[in-house]
């Protein structure tokens, strides 16, 4: 997760502590004041879902799975993460809210100093669920939307979605909650960006996170509206400008980038270009710190059933499942030889990723997508748009130089 | 005479949110031991395979793919267990460890007491000494 408004723009956000060990300055609270050791865990808590999103990792449906974790393993396993010094879990689905102990599970969250967030389709978010969530001691909750009105609906295979989203969210305005959007860009929204970010500005929202599409789950199957590397060259700069432009204007929005840490090089080469290379040469240094693809390190997952798995959208392999082992004996277990090589993957990155300037703030971007085009985890991520000269490290990074930026390397 | 160790084999059922998966064990030289290394999403043995040898290709010699939801699982702890939902939902101590979780393993080598808990996954002896698990 790369947060565009803090490195283009300095807005000091919650989780800056976690992303960048940058929060020393920050006015704002911070997570933690450490560099993040521990995953982010994704529980999928449950596999029902209310809609049918077209791009849906989990492959959420009307049905939940069988053996579905039960209350009490929920509990043990939150107990499991906090012991284990996991900062965040994200409770996510399918839909989170169709599970009726949703707020029991937030509160043991809470309680158990795990910060519990939610990932939800907004649609089941009234103003009494939402404060009952917040009396749990719920700090976030992220609501999907992918476009507008029209667009949104197609894409969530419910007439009304939107509609029921935005109601979801003034449902969390409305008690306090934060919230924010969660966006997966393709090429059936891509135009909506914009908009949907304007609206929802009016609407009180200042927290954006735009989704890259990961090849997991149904997303797998529309990975041919995937945006092409040009295209998503340009979307990601129109959402650089869009940042900076609200910034500019006194609105201070928080915007974020999920699923493709090319973001990383662009976003330097952006910053040369429009900003001047002593801001690029910043943005370098926070990224570094940052650590690139978090894939089995600093993001986990744990579905339905128990398998944890290597990021949320790689589904399809679990070095384990929590009913055999804590997850704490699962991540840890670097005898896992994919575990321990994803740990060292820069040793192992082949093609045009093993020579790439930028390595070091990208590690290669997304290991699922690397396997979903080649068939090996280590190959090349299908979708890095940079350009020759910026891998080569013939644009941005010649002019940064080679002092401090290649002594931290 | 040493005490054996008591497993239960509580943490059956299926294994997948997504269709079939398979555990997936592997060995990289002929005189190391089968590994497990977790389970794959797959349609069928073959499938599973393919799967696991793209992410073990580099590594193993020998794959073997058992479907998940046909492995029967023996172990000392569980997640939580279901004969104390009622207590965990609402008890004070629903979330204190069992009496004997803090119990050291016995294993007795003579008797060639298995050192697995389950699926050839070395028996978790620290993380998961202490929970209610």
């Amino acid at each position: 997760m790369i947060s565009v408004s803090k490195l283009l723009c300095d807005l000091d956000a919650e989780s800056d502590g976690l992303r960048y060990d940058a929060a020393d300055g920050s006015k704002e609270p911070q997570i933690t004041n450490d560099k993040q050791e521990r995953p982010v865990v994704v529980w999928n808590t449950t596999k029902r879902c209310n809609l049918y999103c077209e791009h849906c990792y989990a492959a959420a449906d009307q049905e939940g799975a069988p053996n579905e974790l039960s209350t009490a393993e929920g509990k043990a396993l939150i107990d499991d993460l906090a012991e284990f010094g996991v900062p965040v879990l994200l409770f996510s689905g399918g839909e989170p809210l169709v599970r009726e102990d949703l707020p029991e599970l937030v509160a043991h969250a809470a309680d158990s100093g795990v910060r519990p967030v939610l990932s939800t389709n907004g649609t089941l978010l009234t103003r009494e669920r939402a404060r009952e969530l917040k009396a749990a001691g719920l700090k976030y909750a992220g609501v999907s939307v992918d476009g507008l009105p029209e667009r949104n609906d197609r894409i969530r295979g419910e007439e009304g979605a939107f509609d029921a989203a935005v109601r979801g969210i003034e449902a969390c305005l409305d008690v306090g909650l934060k919230t924010g959007l969660r966006y997966t860009i393709t090429e059936h929204n891509v135009e909506d960006l914009a908009g949907v970010v304007d609206l929802l500005v009016d609407a009180g929202v200042d927290r954006f996170c735009f989704y890259h599409l990961d090849y997991g789950g149904r997303g797998a199957d529309i990975s041919d509206v995937d945006l092409s590397p040009e295209a998503t060259r340009r979307a990601v700069a129109d959402l650089c400008d869009l940042t900076r432009e609200y910034h500019e204007a006194g609105e201070e929005i928080e915007t974020l980038l999920v699923g493709n840490y090319a973001d990383a090089g662009h976003l330097v080469e952006y910053a040369d270009r429009e900003m001047g290379t002593d801001r690029a040469r910043l943005i370098y240094r926070y990224l570094q710190r940052n650590g690139g693809d978090p894939t089995g390190e600093r993001v986990a997952d744990v579905d339905p059933v128990g398998n944890v798995h290597l990021t949320q959208f790689w589904q399809g392999y679990s070095p384990g499942n929590v009913r055999d082992r804590s997850f704490g004996a699962i991540w840890s277990d670097e005898s896992n030889p994919l575990l321990g090589a994803l740990r060292e993957r820069e040793d192992r990155l082949s093609g045009r990723c093993a020579d790439c300037a930028y390595k070091g703030v990208c590690r290669g971007g997304s290991r699922l997508r690397a396997l979903a085009a080649h068939d090996d985890p280590f190959a090349p991520d299908p979708k890095c748009y940079l350009t020759e000269a910026e891998r080569d490290g013939n644009a941005a990074l010649s002019r940064i130089g080679s002092g401090s930026v290649a002594d931290a390397d | 005479m040493v005490e054996k160790t008591d497993r239960t084999g509580g943490s059956d059922g299926a294994r997948s949110a997504d269709g079939r998966r398979f555990e997936v064990f592997v060995r990289e030289e002929e005189a190391d031991p089968l590994r497990h290394v977790g389970t794959v999403a797959a349609p069928t043995p073959d499938a599973a395979h393919e799967e696991a040898s793209k992410l073990f290709a580099w590594y193993a010699r020998d794959v073997w793919v058992c479907p998940a939801d046909e492995t029967h699982r023996y172990s000392v702890e569980s997640l939580a267990d279901e004969g104390k939902d009622d207590e965990a939902d609402g008890g004070e101590d629903a979330d204190a460890p069992a009496d004997d979780a803090d119990e050291p393993r016995v294993y007795e080598e003579t008797e060639g007491t298995p050192h697995v808990s389950c699926g050839g996954a070395p028996a978790a002896d620290t993380d998961g000494a202490e929970g209610s698990r």
